[in-house]
């Protein structure tokens, strides 16, 4: 069941792109919710999304608020946050 | 810097019992994790959303009293903190929001769980192809079912909730596929002789996956995941004996998630960088630091508790928590000897059953070493690194035969997850190629920080740590 409307209660932005996001939710959550699953590609052009969804495999990297790697699955949504996908 | 009494590492049921035996007997504990609040990947900390899951099992009830009882007790919770180093001397690095601090323990309590055991195919790294563990977060934490057409499979008992739950939650299972035998189940039926509450929760599981006509398939794997972009299809094999896939018995179905879980092996990055002495055991699911029968590591004050010093499940970490909470009371002056000596007399017929139950788990649906051979050359088997079967299939041959070996000669193990997915692939990788055990390739060593801090935050630390 995808977030009902009524518990959105903010928006973040993914490469410009406005994206509704839920208190609590991971990074993670909120994209794919938003049907996003590519989260980035390797330097070899591997597309990559969540894998491990625990904080252990370091594959759901985005950059959040300038700071890049971070881990999509483990860091919670907050309002305002930017994230950048590595395309 | 700060000082605390106690100092537990990992808020999951383990951890959680352990701090709030503790206090409870006037000790003062500082609780930490990495995720934004208490409960660990088994409960599931729902945050904000207060979306909460159901049915709860009995261990998960118990779980939810625990996290429960925090909030009135004096225990301080540190969220969202990274533990990026331990000494022996029990010195901890933290790091939060931007800045590192250092903690300096009487007594540590590490209760780090437990994470996914891999096994690489043929397109295994596309986008829709993740652990059982990241469906069953989504789902217990965020409300979200991974996918509409959905494929599970992999070995052991996690696939069987994973799959009801997400029928449950309205996507379509194709099927469950597991490299086992039935008579895997038997053997394990046999196992749970004791654990009636685990017992009725297969059965729900089960009954509910046969009234959704769900097919679950005995002695196969998925071979390959095939898509451009994100995972569209996927190949499934029967497997010999050996767990090598039998050619002609292919077939292909249209999924758009996979999920796979090959059962799991212990968090020990932090004990190994203490310093703990460790043994290799399957059946308590790889390298653990050796313990006492009161948890405590070869070193003074550092107790391992949970599925990080077997994996045997939330209801034994939380069984083990509470006796190393008591022992850490001990420690700090606060209980006499003879109360932790006593409750581990009380509960030492529960620790047995919950040992052999979870060496039956760790070993019967350990998934077979032929599945290592299904990655193909140009498969990549370190995920941060891309470097693949065939490069380390080459150094093995070279005579390449341990994992930090490997390390130099194939790049593998040194991107920011640090080998924590790829070593027991690798482990694998070399028993299957070179006949030989698996204990013999080793441990990864760890290195600083063990989990990536900004360069920035550790400059800015007061005194400057020595990161080399």
């Amino acid at each position: 069941m995808p977030a009902d409307a009524a518990s959105v209660t903010f928006t973040i932005k993914v490469d410009g792109r406005r994206v509704p996001a839920t208190p609590g939710q991971s990074v993670a959550a909120a994209l794919l919710e938003a049907g996003i699953t590519v989260f980035r590609h390797t330097p070899a052009g591997s597309p990559r999304g969540l894998y491990c969804g625990m904080g252990v495999c370091f594959d759901c990297l985005v950059t959040i608020d300038g700071l890049a790697d971070q881990r999509a699955c483990i860091t919670p949504v907050r309002p305002g946050m930017q994230i950048q996908l590595t395309p | 810097m700060s000082t605390t009494e106690l100092a537990v590492i990992g808020a999951g049921p383990a951890g959680l019992a352990a701090a709030t035996t503790a206090a409870a007997h006037g000790v003062q504990v500082t609780l930490i994790d990495e995720l934004p609040g208490p409960g660990g990947q088994y409960l599931a900390p729902t945050g904000a959303t207060g979306r909460v899951h159901a049915p709860l099992s009995a261990a998960e009830q118990r779980g939810h009293g625990l996290v429960n009882a925090l909030s009135g007790s004096r225990i301080e919770m540190r969220t969202e903190t990274i533990v990026w180093s331990l000494s022996a001397d029990r010195r901890l690095q933290l790091y939060h929001a931007g800045r590192v601090d250092e903690l300096v323990a009487q007594v540590v309590v590490l209760a780090c769980g437990a994470r996914e055991v891999s096994v690489p195919f043929p397109g295994w790294t596309l986008p829709g192809v993740m652990t059982v563990g990241a469906a069953q977060l989504l789902a217990k934490r965020h409300g979200l079912a991974v996918g509409k057409r959905v494929l599970v499979a992999g070995s052991g008992p996690l696939l069987l909730p994973a799959a009801e739950r997400l029928v449950r939650m309205g996507a379509k299972v194709v099927a469950v596929v597991e490299a086992g035998p039935i008579t895997a189940w038997l053997r394990l039926g046999k196992a749970m002789w004791g654990h009636w509450d685990r017992g009725r929760e297969g059965v729900h599981y089960g009954g509910a996956l046969l009234r959704a006509g769900i097919p679950y398939r005995f002695g196969r794997a998925v071979t390959a995941a095939h898509g451009g972009e994100r995972v569209e299809s996927a190949t499934i094999t029967r497997l010999n004996r050996a767990g090598s896939p039998i050619p002609g018995s292919e077939t292909t179905v249209d999924v758009d998630t996979l999920c796979v879980s090959f059962g799991l092996t212990p968090n020990i990055e932090l004990a190994q960088l203490a310093g703990c002495e460790f043994a290799f055991d399957p059946r308590r699911g790889g390298w653990t630091p050796v313990v006492d029968d009161r948890n405590q590591t070869s070193l003074a004050g550092v107790l391992a508790i949970g599925d990080m010093a077997a994996v045997e499940g939330a209801a034994s970490g939380m069984l083990e928590g509470r006796i190393a909470g008591l022992q850490a009371a001990h420690l700090a002056g606060r209980l006499p000897a003879s109360a932790v000596t006593e409750a581990i007399g009380e509960n030492a017929a529960a620790r047995r059953r919950n040992r052999r139950f979870g060496a039956a788990l760790n070993t019967i649906f350990a998934p077979p070493i032929g599945l290592y051979g299904l990655a193909a050359d140009d498969t990549p088997v370190c995920r941060c690194e891309e470097v693949t079967a065939g490069e380390v299939r080459k150094a093995i041959a070279g005579g390449v035969t341990e994992l930090d070996g490997l390390k130099v000669w194939a790049r593998v193990g040194q991107g920011p997850c640090q080998g924590r997915t790829c070593g027991s692939i690798l482990a694998q990788m070399i028993a299957l190629q070179t006949g030989r055990p698996v204990a013999d390739s080793g441990m990864f060593q760890v290195r600083l920080p063990l989990k990536p801090v900004p360069l920035a935050a550790l400059a800015a630390a007061d005194g400057g740590h020595d990161v080399a």
